[in-house]
């Protein structure tokens, strides 16, 4: 499995700059602005970049149908599958590494409205992630690329915006009932309780979607 | 018998198309050419073979093994080249290579590079910038180097120019050198057949015609030409397909004994090529008309 996670990663060596790129715009674009946007900018940066991740892999598998070739080796159709979730969060959270050193450089400077990275963004970035890769690889294996490319924006939206709408949503509206019974339930709980809690739900989803995905997969004919 | 591979009642249906109780077998140490006109399901059965399409039925063994149960183990001496690149084009032949060895134990490293000097292949090259040829050189340069004893070749030498098919022929030759390698080896260009191929499995419309020594079917089969005034009913009854003009008949039948003592020096017989062979045979059902 670690060759085929290398794979995915070497096949992006291409796009490795305009993510990098990507992620610095969106440092700058998020950091002068300020305000909510610069508190998730970690956390929207990273998944804006996985989702490229998925995606170009994606696109590459589709385009050069390279799974004849992949699935002519003596390997098992399983790794196939969990080289692309575990690459996917490989590569996040080199990413989230990258942009960590960079936010870190750019926080000394007064024009960034930004904050050093945070346990809780690395958190709440490699949760959303994995949701992401858990929601749309089942379909990809299913439905191959071009087929599961009208899902594409939809878990675009979902996944760059809904997380941060939804902290700024829950900062602004602290009364209404749902969020103050969140609130009020995670003021009791303590911190790294909620974060092994975030951890262990993502993961468990992402496992479940390997799972569904594998199976798929096994009958997958090319 | 030592079989690499063998084949029985190997069924696959699709919507509109039917591989239909295909049995062969391969030993150790033959070429066998795998032919059939475009559509007639060798490349469904390669898939079937590689597990890349799942069979409805029969059964495939490799080395005496289930393709199935025993994937790993069987793909392991297995090396394939497919009809186009399915390589990832945005890499180099050593990046690419890096991702394949590995899966290999026994993925020899020095035979690679001596297969890619011979090719005149460089590792930094992209792949996208090798030619139709180059690209199925390096497939079988990554096929050759792993020891595998069964070569499996999907229509390589399809849209080569005739000296890269011949440099393709001349390594077939001499893998084969080896009695324990055995190769598969489907194309519709016959040619390329007539000169390396010990065995022809001849596939039409998803079933199996004949698979026989190469020189039993070249001797079983035989051309026969005359004047339209000797085509009676004997030549009609025996042929295979025949192909009419105004100025007489060619036949293609099996076992000429009986014509050649009934017509005697009336017909011309020849050696048919397997193209000759396969043309006839596809087109059994609507005799060949020139003048249509």
């Amino acid at each position: 499995m670690f060759t085929l996670i290398y794979k995915e990663l070497l096949i992006q060596k291409r796009s490795l700059r305009f993510n990098l790129g990507y992620a610095v715009f969106l440092f700058i674009i998020f950091g002068l602005t300020g305000g909510p946007f610069a508190d998730m900018a970690y956390i929207m940066g990273s998944v804006a970049v996985a989702f490229m991740f998925i995606q170009t892999g994606c696109a590459y598998d589709d385009k050069n149908k390279s799974e004849v070739i992949i699935n002519s080796l003596p390997l098992a159709r399983r790794d196939v599958v969990r080289a692309k979730y575990w690459g996917t969060l490989l590569y996040s959270a080199g990413m989230l590494a990258g942009m960590a050193i960079l936010g870190y450089v750019l926080l000394h400077f007064p024009v960034f409205k930004l904050h050093a990275i945070q346990v809780r963004d690395v958190i709440v970035a490699l949760s959303v992630i994995s949701l992401l890769a858990a929601l749309y690889y089942p379909f990809f294996f299913k439905l191959g690329y071009i087929r599961s490319k009208a899902l594409t924006m939809a878990v675009f939206y979902l996944f760059f915006f809904g997380p941060s709408f939804g902290l700024s949503y829950a900062a602004t509206h602290p009364d209404h009932p749902i969020v103050s019974s969140i609130f009020t339930h995670l003021a009791r709980t303590p911190q790294w309780l909620v974060s092994l809690a975030a951890v262990a739900a993502a993961l468990a989803v992402m496992l479940i979607s390997q799972a569904i995905s594998e199976r798929i997969y096994r009958q997958r004919e090319f | 018998m030592d079989y690499c591979l063998e084949i029985t009642g190997l069924t696959k249906r699709f919507k509109g198309f039917s591989l239909q109780d295909v049995s062969f077998s391969l030993e150790r140490g033959y070429i066998m050419g795998f032919i059939g006109p475009n559509g007639a399901g060798k490349s469904t059965t390669i898939k079937l073979i590689m597990n890349l399409l799942r069979k409805d039925g029969g059964t495939i063994k490799i080395f005496g093994c289930d393709h199935v149960a025993a994937e790993r183990e069987v793909k392991e001496k297995i090396g394939f080249v497919y009809d186009e690149n399915h390589f990832y084009e945005e890499l180099t032949l050593e990046e690419m290579k890096r991702i394949i060895a590995p899966f290999y134990y026994s993925w020899e490293e020095e035979t690679y590079r001596r297969y890619l000097k011979f090719f005149r292949l460089t590792a930094g090259q992209k792949i996208k910038d090798l030619s139709k040829g180059m690209k199925m050189k390096y497939s079988l340069a990554i096929a050759l180097s792993h020891q595998a004893d069964l070569i499996i070749m999907d229509e390589p030498t399809s849209g080569l120019d005739p000296i890269v098919r011949s440099e393709l022929l001349d390594i077939l030759y001499r893998i084969i050198q080896d009695e324990n390698k055995a190769v598969l080896f489907s194309t519709h260009l016959t040619s390329d057949l007539d000169k390396v191929a010990d065995y022809i499995t001849f596939l039409n419309e998803g079933r199996i015609v004949f698979s026989q020594p190469k020189e039993d079917i070249l001797t079983d089969y035989t051309i026969v030409k005359g004047g339209g005034d000797t085509l009676g009913t004997a030549v009609r009854e025996n042929s295979v397909g025949i192909r009419e003009n105004q100025f007489g008949f060619e036949a293609l039948v099996r076992n000429a004994a009986g014509l050649r003592q009934a017509y005697g020096n009336k017909l011309v017989y020849a050696k048919p090529t397997l193209e000759e062979i396969m043309l006839y045979t596809v087109r059994r059902n609507g005799n060949v008309h020139a003048d249509l």
